[in-house]
């Protein structure tokens, strides 16, 4: 799907470059202006980046290899040579141009056809399945993408751009710094950047992830200076996000088999829970962490909408969302939007919400897409323990015991309103789920129990669904308020009811550790922040 | 006859040698990589490219286009890898014989036999993915799209195989007696009231066919992608223009041109490089006439679509 961009260009006029020599007495202005100095050097540093992406010497090595007639066209060659003599003569003619600039007219074309050949990587990526695309057009997409970032900064300066790079005003001792970029501008650098780290991956080339992170963070600075400039808007005054239990989140579950609490959680104690169960039949099962969050930033910080905002440069950057009620229902699907979209129209109780159903930013590493908000967080010390292998009731014993081992754990974000539903499922991880904001509701079951909660199959395209379970546990424990439908998936699915399991309500600050295997049903009761931390090393022993 | 064209031009595919803005034309038929100071435009409108007592569009791809201009086969923009071998004296069938999709499988009619290759490479060695090739009838054209294949035979009927993933595309059941990936005939196509197929089409993950009858049926589509008309499905489906019979039509990716009977042309679909050719690149969501500005005597014959592009044939003389 494409990206639906928040476009709030318009209401900001004044976004000239600064006139020169206009004194002005007033100590705000003095700041400003002091202050528009750092901001200059933030853009000129920026700008310097954008420039280095416009380089076409890597493109006139790669013509010469690719018009040779013995090239190989390998599939795996990571780098764009096989994408053909007319793509990289087109890139090449369109860096050459960005750095000429001897047209005015030039920049609106350079981006058309910038837009061209990121849809042509689009395509070609749809067209292969998704393991056989070829490195080329994945790489394509994202060169293209940071490409058309880098010209859209030099639209103000076209025709000079190269004026304004450091070198330049170093040595011809310039003070004329370079002009603001307008908020259109930063909109579509954001989204061309963002549309391609999140469909085409962060570049695997430390070079690119380097030069690309620093673009990121020169516009956050910008955007922060702009903010406090005053020359836009701060966010809406909204200065808590509001966890109060929503009509949306429907009925609030009793709380029936409590989840054990882990009194004194240490490695060591983790270690011996695992290797020493209570229930040799259950294995290692889950434990409740209260209040363990203590030193976590986030869980003051992430309370605050206007720091979210303003840390997605002013709620510019694009996340993937999962729209629907949940991954296996039949109107779901993915969506990539702004940051102030989501929380605009899916998050917050706002005008713009009503009618927009249910989004949900799910099981998404924001945290290598938004490096800031990593900060905010700590690894628990509990995933560095030495884990127990899948329990020998697992249908997935032999599957999760062949997974490499995890050399860091892997991280999610797992980000939405109240009423979110992840289906019963099982990850191929153990799991220490942190609640950093509002409330959730957790139901888990042994790996022994998985007859009884129908698990799915390979479903239509080939697509393995045996992790998830057929079981609407919402619907069929009477959480959706559907009597009828209650009553049907009792009828549908009989030794649902006969299946143990334990059950929590996590608050903010709490951490649940869910064994490698359980199935878990996870659902919001307010509006909810979590991260998931997958861990393992059940490789150790081979 | 002149040939007009409009739409995607990076690659100066649509500049061909008679035009006012002609290149000079290489040895081997290709034109000159365009300056590096000097992008080609696209073409929002149609325009008159060519004039040739004989035009014919064979083949079109992102970047290049070959045509038959009085026998002679032509080949303007910048050829990709296929395209080359197309050209090249290496390729020993004709090029309404063999296509490629654009995730790089390539199909061949050779010897009485369909062929499906992972890649043009596997066919230069002549390594078929099925060993078993599907003996067919006479083939008249072998066409692709992004993922799938089309044949059309010389009794009018119309085979598809291809990436069981867009099965829409395939305009058939898929099941363990017809598989995605082996050239069934598309019964639809071959049932009363029908008694056979003239052309087919094909671009994106869409397909057309028109029928000896005059009816132009068209199928596919991608999820998440809107199909240029509504409700597109892995059905064929006529369609209707006033009521008027359809003399031709050509598939684009995500655009269908058509000439009716009566020689007018119509657009729909997505416009987003001036392939409709109406003069704008707003999505067109409903049929609409585009009128090329001829001359008394003049009339549309033949219509293409290529990569968001489109082309028109237009016979009888200039007054």
């Amino acid at each position: 799907m494409p990206p639906q961009m928040h476009e709030d260009e318009g209401t900001f006029a004044s976004l000239t470059p600064q006139s020169q020599g206009s004194v002005q007495s007033s100590a705000r202005k003095q700041r400003a202006r002091a202050e528009s100095v750092y901001s200059s050097s933030s853009l000129e540093s920026l700008i310097d980046t954008c420039w280095s992406f416009t380089n076409p010497e890597p493109l006139k090595a790669l013509l010469a290899q690719s018009s040779r007639p013995d090239t190989k066209h390998d599939p795996k060659e990571r780098s764009l040579l096989s994408c053909g003599t007319p793509i990289l003569q087109l890139l090449l003619s369109l860096c050459t141009i960005a750095r000429v600039q001897d047209k005015s007219s030039e920049f609106r074309h350079i981006i058309h056809r910038l837009d061209n050949l990121i849809l042509i990587a689009r395509e070609k990526c749809y067209a292969f399945p998704y393991k056989d695309v070829p490195f080329c057009w994945v790489e394509l997409f994202r060169y293209a993408s940071f490409l058309k970032a880098s010209v859209l900064a030099m639209e103000s300066t076209w025709g000079k751009t190269e004026q304004f790079l450091p070198r330049n005003t170093k040595t011809k001792g310039s003070q004329v710094g370079y002009p603001r970029l307008s908020e259109k501008t930063m909109d579509g650098m954001v989204e061309a950047i963002d549309t391609a780290l999140i469909m085409a991956g962060h570049p695997p080339d430390e070079m690119a992830r380097v030069k690309i992170n620093h673009v990121l963070e020169n516009l956050q600075k910008i955007h922060q200076r702009k903010v406090n400039d005053e020359d836009i808007p701060s966010p809406s005054k909204r200065p808590r996000l509001d966890v109060g239990t929503s009509p949306r989140a429907f009925l609030t579950p009793n709380v029936q088999k409590p989840v054990s609490i882990f009194s004194d959680p240490s490695i060591p104690a983790l270690e011996r829970h695992m290797q020493h169960p209570n229930n040799e039949s259950l294995g290692p099962e889950p434990l409740l962490i209260k209040d363990s969050l203590i030193e976590w930033p986030a869980l003051a910080k992430w309370q605050d909408i206007s720091y979210l905002r303003s840390n997605t440069i002013g709620g510019r950057r694009l996340v993937p969302v999962e729209i629907g009620k949940s991954y296996v229902d039949s109107a779901w699907g993915q969506s990539i939007i702004t940051f102030n979209k989501f929380l605009d129209d899916y998050v917050l109780d706002s005008p713009e919400r009503v009618g927009k159903g249910m989004a949900y930013l799910a099981q998404y590493d924001l945290f290598e897409h938004i490096p800031a908000l990593r900060n905010d967080i700590m690894v628990p010390d509990l995933c560095y323990a030495t884990c127990s292998p899948p329990h020998h009731s697992s249908p997935f014993f032999a599957k999760h015991s062949a997974l490499p081992r995890l050399e860091d754990p892997m991280l999610n974000a797992w980000f939405g309103p109240a009423g979110t539903v992840s289906p019963m499922h099982t990850d191929p991880y153990h799991n220490i789920l942190a609640q950093v904001v509002g409330r959730k509701y957790v139901r888990l079951y042994a790996p022994r129990e998985h007859k009884k909660l129908y698990p799915r199959g390979i479903e239509e395209g080939g697509v393995d669904m045996s992790n998830t379970s057929n079981v609407d546990v919402g619907l069929i424990s009477g959480l959706d308020d559907n009597v009828d439908g209650q009553k049907a998936a009792i009828d549908e699915f009989p030794l649902f009811k006969e299946a143990e399991y334990v059950d929590v309500i996590l608050e903010a600050g709490d951490c649940l550790y869910i064994p490698l295997g359980w199935w878990h049903y996870v659902r919001s009761l307010s509006l909810s922040f979590s991260v998931s931390f997958w861990f393992n090393d059940t490789n150790d022993m081979g | 006859m002149q040939l007009w064209a409009c739409g995607f031009n990076a690659w100066g595919q649509l500049q061909f040698a008679d035009n006012k803005h002609a290149e000079c034309l290489n040895s081997d038929g290709t034109t000159q990589q365009p300056t590096l100071n000097d992008l080609p435009k696209d073409l929002e409108k149609f325009e008159c490219v060519l004039v040739d007592p004989n035009i014919e569009v064979l083949k079109t791809s992102h970047s290049a286009t070959i045509i038959r201009q009085s026998s002679q086969l032509v080949q303007t923009g910048s050829p990709d890898h296929f395209f080359q071998y197309l050209k090249s004296e290496d390729c020993q069938v004709p090029n309404e014989h063999i296509a490629q999709t654009l995730s790089e499988k390539v199909a061949a009619f050779k010897s009485d036999t369909l062929s499906t290759y992972e890649s043009l490479d596997k066919y230069k060695s002549g390594i078929p993915i099925i060993i078993d090739s599907t003996a067919v009838e006479d083939v008249k054209n072998v066409i692709a799209n992004d993922t799938s294949f089309y044949a059309l035979t010389k009794s009018g009927k119309v085979l598809s195989w291809g990436d069981v993933r867009h099965q829409n595309s395939l305009g058939r059941e898929v099941n363990e007696d017809s598989p995605a990936d082996v050239p069934c005939v598309i019964e639809d196509l071959a049932s009363d009231p029908i008694t056979g197929i003239k052309k087919i089409s094909a671009g994106g993950y869409i397909a057309g066919a028109l029928t000896n009858e005059n009816d132009l049926y068209v199928w596919g589509g991608r999820q998440g992608q809107e199909t240029p008309l509504p409700d597109m499905s892995g059905i064929p489906d006529s369609v209707d223009i006033e009521g008027e019979d359809i003399l031709d039509f050509g598939v684009g990716d995500r655009h269908i041109v058509v000439l009716t009977m009566s020689h007018r042309l119509w657009v729909i679909g997505n416009n987003s490089n001036g392939q409709c050719g109406d003069g704008s690149n707003n999505e067109i969501g409903a049929w609409k006439e585009v009128i090329l500005p001829l001359d008394k005597g003049q009339k549309i014959v033949k219509v293409y679509g290529g990569y968001k592009t489109s082309f028109a044939i237009v016979d009888g003389e200039a007054e």
